[in-house]
């Protein structure tokens, strides 16, 4: 719906629409003609208002409509016609100037809100490299990329999502070396989300998975500036949600999650010790409960004879089987976990201190569960935690892999893990394999994998991604 | 230009190469090696070497196809015999695929009742294999090249740690003289074992279907070159330990390395390194069905993806568990009066597209 130059009756239809006690409509002068200015009172930068909008109109005694845009001070300013782009102007913390005998509004771009400092993100915390991790505000996010990368090729495109959120939602890459198809198709995804609200980015990520039943993560995410540039550089496409911290990246590989950012900071030696340690520990902690209950139920040759008479002794007069006490354990485990999670900071301890000692403790010497049951669901519970990352999806995988070789033993853990293996070997997403560069295997791209190789090694981007440009490095 | 790593082709050279690394030796390590033993006594290696030259032959020729042509075996066989004589040979292929299933997968069925379980009927965990062989046909052959891009390091490690266990106790001199058993005994024993060979036949079936490097041929003639050498490694170490009692070892794998001094010591460390052959060892077994649902597909231009597995997989099924008492009647018929027929389908018979060169010069003119 158009504006019309009659001032009253385009306030009388803007008030229709907002009519919610946050919503300020100013009487102004203009010039000798009447005006209206209205904005989001919580959300409005008042201070810049009065002075860039406010404070040259009040000095105006008598102008040409058609120059008024020349008056104000805001280096944000936009001409609107229509009342829905009125009404969505204001929403989203924009003033908007009405003006008596003129058909468009004037809208300023003068929001201030509260926003977090910029601080070292939790999740991702590293000895050596930049502590800044990203905020929930998305103008302060792209800052800090422009600050990162001060080039011409990183590109937005912004993007709204969300029925009443209406969020502010970017594409973040890098012309030339990204895959414009993949831009292409993301923006296009985007574009079709219908939902009420876009939160968080892990509304948004749900859209961008191509599987959408599927338990393997199928979008990247960080928290780090630096390791999104990173990111970006390799040809990915990053995608910023407004209110949210974390930046999602597409293409996902599996490898990245066992690649910690400290490890780019750190020697290359160190570096893949590390890796190794990671990728050992989750499979570690994936395997060990089911392998531990196949081998004591049907496989007693697995284990040897010195552990075995320990085991035996261990278990004399356990009421369960090997295991319904794993699975017990485990759950168990899963219970406190959650627990510590979501309880306050000072209950905390007092769940560390009464599941892991008292609990945990008590249960071996009353005779409920073994100690040998009790310590490999503790060293599987650690060991997943080396990857952060993988922990929703593995915590999954290690309670069917418990219940398959509980229940046909360590053929059964083997057809279950080649069943996974066959899933995730052949599952792509936006045309890369997920576990590239093992499979298939891209030989080039194995030196930053588990092995982390030399910085002059990484002479191309990684071929497992489709990206333009493959050369990063200028050598002799 | 964006180099896509998702190639139209569903395999690489290099793929292949690993294929031939990760599965081919891995059915021929449970039983195979006392039926040999049996046969030819110590000369069972000879007896494989005559079967991996067969292999060989057919793997050359099928090669010099390959750098002629691009076509895929069904595209060759409908310019020779019509599209209707096609679907006849092909599922003919079907029915010999089905054929060289069996054994292979009663024989690990057996494998583990008799050294992994012991107090559970296999119906039960056996049934795995049947999901793992459903699920893999489900896929696109794709999926063979990118599995031996994971599963030729468990093929290594285990076989290697096998061997390293076993070199211990091997009488190297045991398999001397050579050739005293004479052509007879040693030709009986490649007969008899035919059916655990005949490997050139995969390459068959990924002609047309994979990417062609520069010297593929002498890439995929190495790797298979490679597996070679690993089962008669197997077969020499096997008989060095067990010698004349090496007929009695009805499951070599299990058997080789587990008089080692380590294992005193340490336990039967012996079989994580079977744990790591038994991966690509179910996806080897299940290769036979995995190629007989993609022929079936191809042949009644089936387009739902769970129509052929099911048919196979459950015929497979069926057939293992209903003539289940049957086992060493039915291996003795295939052993005995059907290995002809698979050396006619595996190696024969693919040799007459030796003559495609001539035929598309013919089309030309």
């Amino acid at each position: 719906m158009n504006l019309s130059k009659n001032l009253d009756e385009n306030l009388t239809k803007i008030k229709e629409i907002l009519a919610s006690d946050d919503i300020i409509f100013l009487d102004v002068d203009v010039g000798k003609n009447k005006g209206s200015l209205i904005f989001a009172g919580e959300i409005a930068d008042k201070n810049a208002l009065s002075q860039e909008v406010l404070k040259p109109l009040k000095a105006l005694e008598q102008i040409d409509l058609s120059s008024l845009s020349q008056v104000f001070l805001c280096a944000e300013q936009k001409q609107v016609e229509e009342i829905e782009k009125i009404v969505e102007e204001v929403v989203t913390g924009n003033s908007v100037l009405l003006v008596d005998g003129l058909e468009s509004a004037f809208s300023f771009g003068l929001k201030k809100f509260e926003k977090r400092s910029i601080m070292e993100p939790p999740t991702s915390t590293v000895i050596k490299g930049p502590r800044e991790g990203f905020v929930e505000s998305l103008p302060v996010n792209i800052s800090m990329m422009r600050r990162k990368i001060c080039s011409p090729d990183l590109k937005f495109i912004n993007l709204r999502a969300g029925r009443f959120s209406d969020t502010a939602v970017s594409i973040c890459y890098i012309d030339g070396i990204a895959d414009k198809n993949l831009v292409e198709t993301l923006k296009k995804k985007l574009q079709a989300i219908n939902i009420d609200a876009v939160l968080d980015s892990s509304y948004v990520s749900k859209f961008l998975g191509e599987h959408r039943r599927s338990i393997f993560k199928q979008v990247g995410n960080t928290e780090k500036p630096d390791i999104l540039a990173a990111k970006i550089l390799e040809g990915r496409v990053a995608v910023f949600v407004d209110g949210s911290p974390i930046a999602l990246t597409v293409p996902y590989l599996l490898i990245e999650d066992f690649q910690s950012p400290s490890d780019y900071y750190a020697s290359s030696y160190s570096a893949t010790i590390s890796r190794i340690i990671r990728a050992i520990s989750v499979m570690l902690s994936l395997f060990t409960p089911a392998f531990f209950v196949a081998s004591e139920l049907f496989h007693l040759q697995f284990i040897p004879f010195a552990f075995l008479l320990t085991i035996e002794n261990s278990i004399k007069g356990i009421p369960l089987s090997p295991s319904y006490e794993m699975f017990f354990t485990l759950l168990i485990f899963e219970i406190l976990n959650e627990a510590s999670i979501r309880m306050p900071r000072y209950v905390g301890m007092v769940v560390s201190i009464v599941g892991g000692l008292v609990l945990g403790e008590t249960a071996v010497s009353a005779g409920i569960i073994s100690a040998p049951t009790l310590m490999i669901v503790a060293f599987s519970g650690i060991c997943l935690y080396t990857v952060p990352e993988l922990v929703q999806t593995f915590s999954v995988l290690r309670f069917l892999f418990l219940i398959i070789a509980g229940s046909i033993g360590a053929y059964g853990l083997i057809c279950s893990a080649l069943l996974i293996l066959i899933y995730i070997t052949s599952f792509e997403t936006y045309n890369t394999p997920l576990c590239a560069p093992f499979s298939p295997l891209i030989t080039k791209d194995l030196k930053d994998s588990i092995y982390k190789g030399f910085f002059i090694e990484h002479e191309y981007r990684p071929k497992s991604l489709n990206n333009f440009n493959k050369k990063r490095m200028k050598t002799k | 230009m964006i180099e896509n790593i998702n190639h139209n082709k569903q395999l690489k050279t290099r793929q292949i190469c690993l294929f031939f690394i990760a599965f081919t030796p891995l059915t021929k390590l449970f039983s195979m090696p006392s039926v040999l033993a049996l046969l030819s006594s110590h000369d069972l290696w000879i007896s494989a070497l005559i079967n991996v030259v067969i292999d060989l032959i057919t793997l050359f020729f099928l090669i010099s196809v390959a750098k002629r042509t691009d076509k895929t075996y069904f595209e060759m066989l409908k310019d020779f015999f019509g599209n209707v004589g096609a679907k006849i040979i092909c599922t003919l292929y079907v029915v010999f695929f089905l054929l060289k299933s069996i054994v292979p997968i009663t024989e690990q069925k057996n494998y583990l009742e008799a050294t992994l379980y012991l107090s559970m009927p296999s119906f039960l965990y056996f049934f795995g294999f049947f999901i793992v062989a459903f699920y893999l046909a489900t896929k696109k052959m794709r999926v063979l090249g990118r599995l031996s891009d994971v599963l030729f390091s468990f093929t290594l490690s285990g076989f290697l740690t096998l061997i390293f266990l076993s070199l211990n106790n091997v009488d190297f001199t045991s398999v001397l003289p050579i050739g005293a058993m004479g052509f007879k005994n040693i030709f009986a024993g490649s007969y008899h074992t035919f059916s655990w060979f005949g490997d050139a036949v995969y390459m068959v079936f990924f002609l047309g279907n994979f990417i062609k490097t520069k010297r593929f041929g002498i890439k995929i003639v190495a790797s298979y070159l490679v597996n070679a050498v690993m089962v008669l490694l197997f077969l020499i170490v096997f008989y060095g330990i067990f010698t004349s009692i090496a007929f009695r070892q009805r499951f070599a794998l299990t058997e080789i390395a587990k008089y080692t001094t380590v294992i005193s010591n340490t336990g039967r460390i012996d079989y994580l390194a079977i744990i790591s052959l038994l991966f690509p060892c179910i996806i080897s077994t299940a290769l036979p069905l995995f190629l007989a649902c993609k022929i079936l597909e191809q042949v009644f231009n089936i387009k739902n993806k769970f129509i052929s597995p099911l048919i196979i997989i459950g015929l497979t099924f069926l057939f293992v568990w209903i003539f289940e008492e049957y086992y060493y009647s039915i291996k003795g018929f295939i052993l005995n009066i059907l290995s002809f027929i698979l050396l006619v389908f595996s190696n024969i018979f693919p040799l007459i597209f030796i003559f495609t060169k001539n035929k598309e010069k013919y089309e030309k003119n």
